[in-house]
């Protein structure tokens, strides 16, 4: 007896159904996406205080000798490895850190109060290495200051609707089926090395929004976060320059909370100031009182 | 007639253009190296290079006074003054502070010109000696707590990378009291 094949008009569409979610998927799979996160960071904390769940405050006042050498560095991140749909970014390359630590350097040469800037190697900082490697460091390099600059990356990428061409495979390389989120946010922490005195610190971040193909998914993603890290970059920039001179106002009014000195090779000044202004203002006017009378 | 404080009105006006003029600071201010480069007159421009308004604003308004007053009582001698004292105050610092780099402000000149009418008055047969006796004690009080506090008494800076210089004031007193009492040639006693 001949088996009996039932290809009811139902039974087909359930088949095309189950062929054309299994193909859609089958192309996500195949470029890698559905929705996908990548986390780059590394934090000024883990680096200075390994292990310390309540590090213990500066004691000392710091003393800046200037003017300043000043250190610029990375802290150490972490290394690359990857969970699920949640990778581990392997951080910056060096060429990148140099390349941001140039920029910063740029912007605060010239100043008065600071002799030298000086681009610290990532290669010189070990993780979790503490006030200890920066002590090494300070040795080293002849600095005073650090400057510890920390990141933190977060890049999404989500399916739109356009990702139903995807199944297309042609669709893949044209419509831009995939949303892309950077979102970066850098930190700048300024130390006296010495007295392990956080002096100030700075925030700079960015965000970009784009979207792309699933083939160009990830390169868009190597663009944007390099665009991302640029932005905040300048961020950081411009909110250094405030903190800095919000430090040296806090400096005028409270000269006690840290200890200025002068290195050889400095700018001076003659100043007879409102009090010498003053004084000789009060004698004139006893020596006029005095012939009226 | 009054001889008119020309010198004191010209000096008045170059301290100011010097301050807003842009790169004008940078070309005018002492520089040791630049000194040492060949730039000369930076020992002279330095004193008329200020680094902030309040910085200009004290120091013109002790000389302005001071100058306009010395240059009515012995206006060859003062004009004088404003020609050597920048001279000597800027050679002082070359020689005497081999560590200063970068020096501005008029103070120096002010001492002087400060000195000189001191001084000047004191000669005379003025009833306000004890007056002209307490100015000249204020400028050797402020010099030597300059010296010995490291510090600028009555006066302060608002950026504490810039130092107070007290060479600069006691090559001002120098320089205002040896043009005050150096005799002309030909002179009668």
């Amino acid at each position: 007896m001949k088996p009996h094949v039932i290809f009811t008009p139902r039974a087909i569409v359930l088949a095309a159904l189950v062929l054309t979610v299994s193909l859609g998927s089958g192309c996500a799979a195949f470029f890698g996406l559905s929705s996908h996160q990548t986390h780059r960071s590394s934090s000024v904390v883990a680096y200075l205080y390994p292990g310390k769940e309540n590090p213990l405050p500066p004691t000392t006042i710091p003393v800046l000798r200037l003017p300043l050498r000043v250190g610029i560095a990375f802290v150490p991140s972490g290394d690359g490895h990857a969970a699920g749909n949640y990778t581990y970014g392997a951080g910056l390359s060096e060429m990148q850190k140099t390349a941001l630590m140039r920029r910063v350097a740029d912007e605060f040469k010239g100043r008065e109060y600071i002799q030298s800037i000086e681009l610290i190697p990532s290669s010189y900082l070990r993780p979790a290495g503490g006030f200890t490697n920066l002590d090494q460091v300070r040795r080293l390099l002849n600095v005073d200051v650090v400057v510890l600059v920390a990141y933190d990356q977060v890049q999404f990428t989500n399916e739109n609707f356009l990702s139903l061409s995807y199944w297309t495979i042609v669709g893949a390389y044209i419509f831009q089926g995939n949303k892309n989120d950077t979102q970066t946010m850098m930190e700048a922490a300024v130390y006296d090395i010495a007295s392990q005195h956080l002096l100030f610190r700075a925030p700079g971040t960015s965000q970009i929004q784009a979207s792309s193909a699933a083939k160009y998914v990830a390169d868009n993603l190597r663009t944007d976060s390099t665009k991302s890290f640029d932005a905040a970059t300048s961020d950081l920039i411009a909110n250094l320059k405030v903190q800095l001179e919000e430090f040296r106002d806090r400096m005028k009014r409270s000269p006690g909370e840290v200890q200025i000195e002068h290195k050889a090779g400095y700018t001076g000044s003659g100043d007879f100031g409102g009090l010498f202004v003053g004084a000789i203002a009060i004698l004139a006017t006893f020596a006029w009182f005095r012939r009226k009378s | 007639m009054r001889p008119l404080p020309w010198a004191t009105a010209l000096a008045a006006c170059a301290a100011f253009s010097l301050y807003f003029v842009s790169g004008a600071e940078a070309a005018c201010i002492f520089d040791r190296q630049a000194i040492a480069a060949g730039a000369w007159w930076r020992l002279f421009t330095g004193s008329w290079v200020h680094f902030t308004p309040s910085h200009l604003g004290w120091n013109l308004a002790v000389l302005i006074p001071a100058g306009i007053w010395a240059e009515r009582l012995q206006p060859w001698r003062a004009r004088a003054l404003y020609l050597v004292g920048p001279f000597a105050i800027g050679g002082a610092l070359y020689a005497i502070e081999p560590q200063l780099l970068r020096y501005g402000g008029l103070s120096g000149l002010a001492a002087a010109f400060v000195t000189f009418l001191a001084l000047a008055q004191l000669r005379t047969d003025t009833e306000d000696r004890w007056f002209w006796r307490s100015v000249l004690a204020l400028v050797a009080l402020k010099i030597v707590a300059e010296v010995v506090v490291a510090s600028p008494l009555l006066a302060h800076f608002s950026d504490p990378s810039i130092r107070s210089v007290p060479v600069a004031h006691l090559a001002g007193v120098l320089a205002g009291a040896i043009v005050l009492y150096v005799k002309r040639r030909g002179a009668r006693r």
